[in-house]
Order: C-alpha cells, then sequence, then structure tokens
C-alpha cells in the first residue's frame, strides 16, 4: 500500500493534481482511495464528480458524534460508512468538520 | 487516522492537505510513504513549497517530489527554480485545457484526457508507483 | 472603516488587500493591514521582508479568566504594527514553520507564538478606527470565518475567481449560518478576464444573494510585480486591477459613511 500526501499553498492546483493523478492511477487498474483533509473539500470536482455532488458530499467528521461510538471506528469502518464511490476502483472520503459559525 | 487503515497490498491512498502549512505542521507523518509538493512559479507559492519540504523532511518524509504548475515557459521554470532553490521533479506546463475543465467544474481527466497537463500528470504517477 | 477579505485560497485576496491598501495611501488615508495567515502573503505584497516574527508575542497574557490583551487592541497595534513601505502599517498573526498537532506541547514548546496568536485572533477581529481603516487579510477557507475572524462589524469582501472551486467556497461561506448583523457581505470578483467571467461571478453571487461591489481584471502588470517583489504600493495606479479597485474603495466609503438625514425637501 503507498499512500501519498498532496501540498502547497492554496491556488497552486494541488486538489486538481491529486484528482487527476487519483483518476489516472485507478484507470492503470490499481484501487485508489483518496481523503480530502480540506475543511473546504473540493476534491470530488477534480474526480469528476461534479460541483453538485462534492456540495453534497457528507464529512465523516460532520456525522461522528464528539463522544459516540463513531469515534471508536477504525478508518477502514470510517471509509467502509462514509465514502463516495468515484469510479470503478475509485472512492473519496472527507474527513474534516464543515465550517458553520461557531457559537460565543 | 491513516495508521488504521488496512495494509491492502496494490491499494494506493492519496491525500489532499488542504493548502497552507499547518495540516503538515501538525500531522503524523511517520503515516506518509511520499509528499508531493505543488508549486507556481512565484515567490509566495514558493515560500509555502519550501516550508512544507522543510517540514516533511523535519518529520521524516523521505521521499518528497516537488511539482511545478502552470509552467508556461522556460522563464517560469527559472523562476521556480530561482524562488525555490530547487529544480522540479514534474513540470505541468500552463494548460488551457485545465482552466476550461476548472471554468466547468469538471475533471481535466474527463473534459481534456489527451490535453498536456494531464500527460504529465500521466507520468508523476509513473514516478510515484513505479509503473 | 473596517474591510475584511475572505475567499478561497489562491483566489487573489492578499493581492486584493495589497491593492486597496495602496489606494488608501494614495489618497493619504490611514491603513493597518493585518495578515492572519501562518504563511508569508501580505507582507511580501506589500513589501516586507518575509520573516517568522510572531510580532505580537507577549501582548496577551494567561490570566484567572483565560487570556488577557495587555491594553486595546489600538495599543496592541501602536506597540507592535511594522511600518510597510508607503506608510502601510503591517501587523501579521506569525509564520509557521513547525507545529504539531498537540495543542498543550505545542503552547509549552511555544508560549510566544501561542500568546502572539491569541493576541492577533482577538485584535484582528475587533480593530476598527473611526478615520482610518483596517484592512484584514483572512487564511484562504472557512475555518477563519466560521471561528468568527470577520469580526461584528464593516464589511467582508468575498473573493471569488471565475472557477467552480472558487465559487463552490463563496456558496459554502454564504451559507454558514447567520452572518454577524453589523457586516455586509459583498462580493469581488477578480482574475476577470472576458465578460463571461464577470457573468459567472455575478450570476453566481446574486444565487447567493450577495451584491458584486467589484470585477477586478486579470492584470499582467500585477503578476509581473509580485515575480519581481516590486511592493503593490509602488505599482502603476492607472493599472486596470488597480482603477477597479479604486472604485472598490469609492464604494467602501460610501458604505462607512455615516447615514445622511435627508433635509428640507
Amino acid at each position: 500500500m503507498t499512500k501519498i500526501a498532496v501540498a502547497g499553498k492554496g491556488g497552486s492546483g494541488k486538489t486538481t493534481v491529486a484528482g487527476v493523478l487519483a483518476r489516472l492511477v485507478a484507470e492503470e487498474g490499481r484501487d485508489v482511495l483518496t481523503v480530502d483533509a480540506d475543511e473546504n473539500p473540493n476534491l470530488g470536482i477534480s474526480l469528476g464528480l461534479g460541483v453538485e455532488a462534492t456540495y453534497g458530499l457528507i464529512s465523516a467528521r460532520e456525522e461522528m458524534l464528539p463522544d459516540g461510538p463513531a469515534m471508536a471506528m477504525s478508518m477502514e469502518e470510517v471509509v467502509e460508512r462514509f465514502a463516495t464511490q468515484a469510479g470503478e476502483r475509485l472512492k473519496v472520503v472527507q474527513v474534516r468538520k464543515f465550517d458553520h459559525f461557531r457559537p460565543g | 487516522m491513516l495508521a488504521s487503515l488496512e495494509d491492502k497490498p496494490g491499494r494506493v491512498v492519496i491525500v489532499d492537505l488542504g493548502g497552507g502549512v499547518m495540516t503538515v505542521a501538525r500531522g503524523d507523518e511517520s503515516q506518509i510513504d511520499v509528499l508531493v509538493v505543488v508549486v507556481e512559479p512565484y515567490p509566495r507559492s514558493a515560500e509555502v513549497a519550501r516550508r512544507l519540504l522543510a517540514m516533511a523532511a523535519e518529520k521524516g518524509i523521505d521521499r518528497r517530489i516537488v511539482v511545478a504548475n502552470r509552467i508556461a515557459g522556460r522563464e517560469d521554470l527559472d523562476a521556480v527554480e530561482r524562488f525555490l532553490g530547487v529544480a522540479p521533479d514534474v513540470v505541468i506546463p500552463d494548460d488551457s485545457a485545465v482552466a476550461a475543465a476548472d471554468r466547468a467544474g469538471a475533471s481535466p481527466v474527463d473534459h481534456d484526457p489527451g490535453s498536456p497537463a494531464v500527460g504529465v500528470v500521466r507520468e508523476l504517477a509513473s514516478l510515484l508507483l513505479d509503473y | 472603516m473596517r474591510v475584511v477579505l475572505l475567499g478561497k485560497g489562491g483566489s487573489g485576496k492578499s493581492t486584493l488587500a495589497g491593492l486597496l491598501c495602496a489606494e488608501i495611501r494614495s489618497r493619504d488615508g490611514a491603513v493597518v493591514a493585518f495578515d492572519a495567515d501562518t504563511v508569508p502573503g501580505l507582507g511580501e505584497v506589500l513589501g516586507m521582508p518575509a520573516t517568522d516574527d510572531w510580532m505580537l508575542a507577549g501582548s496577551a497574557v494567561r490570566d484567572a479568566g483565560g487570556w488577557r490583551l495587555e491594553g486595546s487592541a489600538a495599543d496592541v497595534v501602536d506597540r507592535c504594527a511594522r511600518e510597510a513601505p508607503g506608510g502601510v502599517r503591517f501587523v501579521q498573526v506569525g509564520n509557521a514553520d513547525s507545529a504539531t498537532k498537540d495543542f498543550e506541547l505545542y503552547r509549552a514548546r511555544y508560549p510566544d507564538r501561542w500568546s502572539a496568536a491569541v493576541a492577533f485572533n482577538t485584535v484582528a477581529r475587533i480593530y476598527d478606527e473611526e478615520d482610518g481603516w483596517a484592512v484584514v487579510d483572512l487564511q484562504g477557507g472557512t475555518l477563519h470565518v466560521a471561528s468568527g475572524m470577520v469580526g461584528t462589524d464593516g464589511v467582508a469582501l468575498l473573493v471569488v475567481e471565475p472557477f467552480a472551486k472558487s465559487v463552490l467556497t463563496a456558496r459554502r461561506m454564504a451559507g454558514m449560518g447567520t452572518w454577524p448583523p453589523g457586516v455586509r457581505l459583498a462580493g469581488v470578483a477578480n482574475k476577470v478576464d472576458s465578460a463571461d467571467d464577470e457573468a459567472y461571478v455575478r450570476d453566481a453571487l446574486e444565487d447567493l444573494g450577495v451584491p458584486m461591489w467589484a470585477s477586478v481584471p486579470l492584470d499582467p502588470a500585477i503578476k509581473r510585480a509580485e515575480r519581481a517583489g516590486v511592493p503593490l504600493v509602488a505599482g502603476d495606479p492607472s493599472s486596470p486591477a488597480r482603477r477597479a479597485v479604486a472604485r472598490l474603495v469609492d464604494q467602501l466609503e460610501q458604505a462607512g459613511a455615516p447615514a445622511e438625514a435627508v433635509r428640507g425637501a
């Protein structure tokens, strides 16, 4: 298993590179899991899911209650439950909580 | 988080870390095999890239790949080398097909799979996964 | 007048902030520029050398209730702001070169950075000058907006590029919940290269109920200045982007002017 992280200044093209890379690797026949760790998650667009689907993607963090049993889930279980299929061998999971205005 | 992923042979995990340095700075990077740093030919982009590369080295991420993006010519390439201090490993050209895909909210792979930028990312894939 | 810039990373917030400062200074206005990002950004645009200077270190101290600012926000700014070329006063949170997931450990290891960040977040959120300007450049993305860095007064400028991801970010920001009632949310289309680009952003902002207050063109002179490290305050005031920003400043001045009672008639 190879774990690749993509980073760069905002706007550098990092998400586009990550998404295109993921698509190409999946098309080569490898099993690909993409993880969107941005609190403003746009990877879905670069994977080809489209704007509306990307906007509607559920964040694993959002669904996990702070003290609930979900926090005891392994990453594998999180993927099983919250990942979205983006292609035959391609999945995406969002892992940051969506930002709403915090009270106080 | 990545530590509890099943080590399936042949599986590839690609993490989009978000802009800036804080995700790398705060992350437990022992889980990462290779860090790809994307940089544009501007001082501020290079400054972030420089810090990311330094942090990654500090955290023991031994494989670090520099991808120069939106390179329109020799001048842009020289600018990256000058601002960053190293030559990039992969050079993605300024590609109107990518801009068009961005505008449409589509993936460049769907919008124009034969475009130069997509071709270079294919090379990046080989570089990362030893095809 | 308080102006806070928000938007997707890379949309041009820092550059716009710099252009705003340049325009304000050309009108002999006083301006304090705040860089809330932990990587060098607005400082470089303003012609300050990139330093890791955690400028507000020591300006917040721990007390029984948590943290307390040493003096008023104005006191802190007077004490800590640096002078950038052209008379722009500049305050940055500081630049990160390392960190850790463990906040306790971070605070113990870097007490100066921690106090600087607390002080900065407090000051940037509230600083407002009656006869001057505060221009606050937030980090790209939604985090700073959600944590209240916009404050409760002034104008929040949502910077949007003519690309789907930038528009989606704007959509998320406009939909974050109830915006503070004292904040006016307005949009700025940035790096506009065609009438189609402008319409794209204008339509998207309209869908969100956010008025578009300016359309700033893609300007090769700006890119050249950035490459050459020339501060925007020294840039050509007649360049297309700068002229668009001049019109934006007119609009901001109008927004900040107290409502005049209609007399007579």
